[in-house]
């Protein structure tokens, strides 16, 4: 995975997911990693191909994105850098 | 899996199930060693919000639940100030919550203790806070939610560690205006310095692993991943081990410390506490941890909590061991179709 998207709501991260995955971009929703909050909330790892591309799907279904991250790494400890 | 989560998760259950034998051992109720919607009661009970002279304690644990989390996240830079979600909503969804809490007899953490004793009434309260969790997951990938959360003013974010820092020099004061049971569960007490550290670890280590009985559930069902759900399972086995080792464990439904065994209401009680719990992102221990680190909806719904535990009383809702008034099965009943109202009226169109 090489994106990481973060929300305000759970149903936020529940619809990018299922958006994601009808459009054969592999998606996966996970907890919040502990690095970027202390919420019980979730974000959305994903594969998309650029930021643009997730702001744009999201755009289109009405899906608010609290920000974007590319994850650096692997294993138990990636680096999370925020998008511009 | 994230196995780091697993580890903090299943670290903090062992921690909470020794200390809640610890603290029953030392004086706590019976299968009531930690629980944060019977001891918000008793905290409640002792401002004289309600009159049941049987539950008036203001309990160490809750105080160091709030102040743990408060002086965990304020030292690692963490305390961040918001809210504005919903918070009216949020309010009203804790008093049900409570409601559902004082009909089963008990928040999760203390059916989970319940369980690891042999009162197999927790078995029905605990299908039940499932069914209603999964209920809830209903709604939120129907849409649900109660809007976004916004920086606040940092004075926000202090007002409830103030508070329970007041409750904290009340205890220790005593003064008159402060009620405290002569006799009755709130009377049963572990030593206030010793119930204080054991809420000030929870409260640190809940905050620092995101404890939440009914999270932990949630992120099984939306995400099977069960490593925040498997801290439910810790304080099982532990609390299990120390009631066996203290020859606490008696298995079946009859003569069960501070439980009923109305069936129909114990699940249906405990659905009510799983499905608001997982719309408001959090359970009642939950709540007090995220309220202490700053959260001001949070803050919120402990208020609605505290207002929950003095209508349940004044109103005749709280069951007892004889079983569940009229009024706590009206309180439920109406605590759903609230609920589901509240539910319902914040979807968010999908595109």
């Amino acid at each position: 995975m090489n994106f990481l998207s973060t929300f305000y709501s759970v149903s936020d991260a529940l619809l990018l997911e299922k958006v994601l995955g009808e459009k054969a971009i592999p998606a996966k929703m996970i907890q919040v990693p502990r690095a970027l909050g202390t919420s019980c909330g979730y974000a959305v790892e994903s594969r998309a191909s650029s930021s643009e591309e997730l702001m744009q799907i999201a755009a289109a279904h009405k899906i608010d994105i609290d920000k974007n991250y590319r994850i650096i790494g692997s294993g138990t400890e990636p680096e999370f850098i925020p998008c511009s | 899996m994230n196995k780091k989560v697993m580890w903090w998760s299943l670290g903090t259950g062992a921690v909470v199930g020794i200390l809640a034998i610890v603290l029953t051992a030392m004086g706590n109720p019976a299968n009531m060693g930690l629980c944060a919607a019977c001891f918000l009661r008793d905290l409640t009970g002792a401002l004289g919000l309600h009159s049941a002279e049987k539950v008036q304690y203001l309990r160490p644990e809750i105080i160091g639940f709030v102040l743990g989390a408060f002086l965990l996240s304020f030292f690692t830079k963490e305390f961040k100030v918001k809210g504005g979600s919903s918070p009216l909503i949020r309010f009203i969804i804790s008093v049900f919550m409570m409601f559902g809490t004082l009909v089963f007899l008990g928040c999760p953490l203390r059916m989970v203790l319940r369980l690891a004793a042999g009162d197999l009434n927790a078995v029905v309260g605990l299908v039940g806070f499932v069914a209603g969790i999964y209920l809830a997951t209903i709604f939120l990938k129907k849409g649900f939610t109660l809007g976004k959360k916004e920086e606040q003013a940092p004075s926000n974010g202090f007002v409830m560690p103030a508070i329970f820092t007041t409750l904290l020099v009340f205890l220790v004061l005593r003064p008159a205006f402060i009620k405290f049971s002569a006799e009755g569960p709130g009377a049963a007490v572990a030593p206030m310095w010793i119930a204080l550290a054991a809420g000030l670890i929870v409260g640190v280590l809940a905050y620092k692993a995101r404890f939440c009985t009914s999270g932990g559930i949630r992120d099984f069902i939306l995400t099977k991943d069960p490593s925040r759900m498997l801290a439910m399972v810790a304080i099982f086995v532990f609390a299990l081990i120390g009631n066996l080792i203290f020859n606490n464990f008696n298995l079946g439904f009859e003569g069960q410390p501070i439980a009923h065994t109305d069936h129909l209401w114990n699940f249906l009680s405990m659905g009510l506490v799983g499905y608001t719990a997982a719309l408001i992102s959090g359970c009642p221990i939950r709540q007090l941890i995220l309220a202490g680190s700053g959260d001001t909806d949070s803050g919120v719904a402990v208020i609605g909590l505290i207002v929950g535990a003095a209508l349940a009383h004044n109103f005749g809702i709280a069951a007892s061991p004889d079983g569940v008034p009229l009024n706590g099965q009206i309180a439920v009943v109406v605590g759903f179709i609230v609920t589901t109202i509240i539910a319902v009226t914040n979807l968010k169109k999908q595109g």
